[in-house]
């Protein structure tokens, strides 16, 4: 018998929903990896190793929850386990001055935008982007997955702590310490 | 609720987590209290910056790059309690098997090697196996302990080889065999040399 080939029929299928489930969500992935990490390679290594044990361990991966979330679970589990490898990451110090891709050397001022204004007419520039990819960096890591989870994926507390295997009372303190710390990074309101 | 509890609760009421009761608490309190209010509307402005940043979008064709790694890394969906996961489970525990019977193998003839290497290799040898006279050393040689240039691989260009004349195998064909009690005449190798 040939164990090889009954193995590749019967993984076909799961492979097919896999890969399609690749393509629904990749990008999704992508930003949560690159506002995890701040850079574009760290990112992409980051995806690709959140897929690839995803799909190692897809037989546990239970359908009632939304394979995103589930996929940002392994995520979040995957980042920490490669951050405790690494050296110490090193990320710009938002007390640097930033400077500009056209206007040479000069001191960007942060300008929040009057959000109490129309937000659809509010235009962040890249400096702007990169400031907060800074200010998340300098986060603890936990806080840093809870923020990004809740504020730029917009999961429930109840989704980010299946996702942090945490208790919801964790969540919340943890997503109310990295936004008071990331306030005070921006200088937002003072 | 005084404001060092309202002050907890910020941001799950900012985030629509808290339930009903304590919701209308915080609201009831920030109507009343200008200090929380601005914190409570900094940390507002501070979840909008990070909803409004844009998607990063990914390089190159990132789906297609993740896929190709996920079926090339060799991970295999871990199996489920299903006829083919048996089949699964068999195949790894031919797998297993073939392995053992491998690393036993392979034990084996690292011990020989050595083995030989500590005691010099030993032919054996009786004269129905002879069919190949040019390779075999004289018979008056059998039982001493001589020193050969044969080159086996593996082993020291010199190293002491001994040979043992011992009882042939039975043949069902005597006739073919050489009688027991002449002695065999073996033409010696022309590389070989005794010392
Ligand atoms: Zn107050």
């Amino acid at each position: 018998m040939d164990f090889a080939k009954l193995l590749v029929s019967t993984n076909r299928s799961d492979r097919s929903e896999f890969d399609t489930l690749v393509h629904r969500c990749h990008r999704q992935a992508y930003n949560v990896a690159y506002r995890l990490t701040g850079n574009h390679a760290d990112a992409e290594d980051l995806t690709q190793e959140s897929f690839l044990r995803a799909f190692r361990f897809f037989d546990r991966y239970n359908r009632d929850m939304p394979f995103e979330n589930w996929l940002f679970r392994i995520m979040s589990r995957v980042f920490i386990d490669e951050l405790r490898k690494k050296p110490k990451h090193r990320s710009q110090s938002l007390d640097q001055p930033i400077t500009t891709g056209s206007g040479g050397e000069a001191e960007v001022q942060l300008e929040i935008p009057d959000f109490e204004g129309d937000p659809e007419r509010i235009v962040l520039r890249a400096e702007l982007d990169d400031y907060l990819q800074n200010a998340l960096l300098a986060l603890p890591e936990e806080f840093r997955i809870a923020v990004i989870l809740a504020d730029i994926e917009g999961l429930s507390y109840e989704e980010i702590a299946e996702a942090m295997t945490c208790s919801i009372g964790t969540v919340r303190s943890r997503l109310h310490r990295g936004r008071k710390l990331l306030r005070s990074k921006l200088g937002v309101g003072s | 609720m005084n404001c060092r509890q309202v002050n907890h609760l910020l941001s799950a009421y900012i985030d629509g987590e808290l339930p009903g009761h304590d919701y209308r608490a915080v609201a009831k309190h920030l109507a009343n209290c200008t200090d929380c209010h601005s914190e409570y509307h900094s940390l507002v402005q501070t979840k909008r910056l990070l909803t409004a940043l844009r998607m990063k979008q990914p390089t190159g064709d990132l789906a297609s790059a993740v896929i190709a790694n996920v079926h090339q890394s060799g991970a295999r969906v871990k199996s489920r309690q299903t006829w083919s996961s048996r089949g699964m489970i068999f195949s790894n525990m031919l797998q297993a098997g073939f392995l053992g019977a491998g690393v036993l193998f392979l034990a084996g003839v690292i011990y020989t090697q050595s083995n030989a290497r500590q005691r010099g290799i030993s032919i054996q040898w009786h004269s129905s196996t002879i069919n190949n006279q040019d390779r075999l050393p004289d018979s008056p040689l059998a039982g001493q302990r001589a020193f050969t240039r044969v080159n086996f691989p593996g082993f020291g260009p010199q190293q002491s080889v001994s040979f043992t004349f011992i009882n042939p195998v039975k043949s069902s064909n005597f006739a073919s065999l050489p009688s027991m009690s002449q002695p065999v005449t073996l033409k010696p190798m022309g590389s070989h040399r005794t010392h």
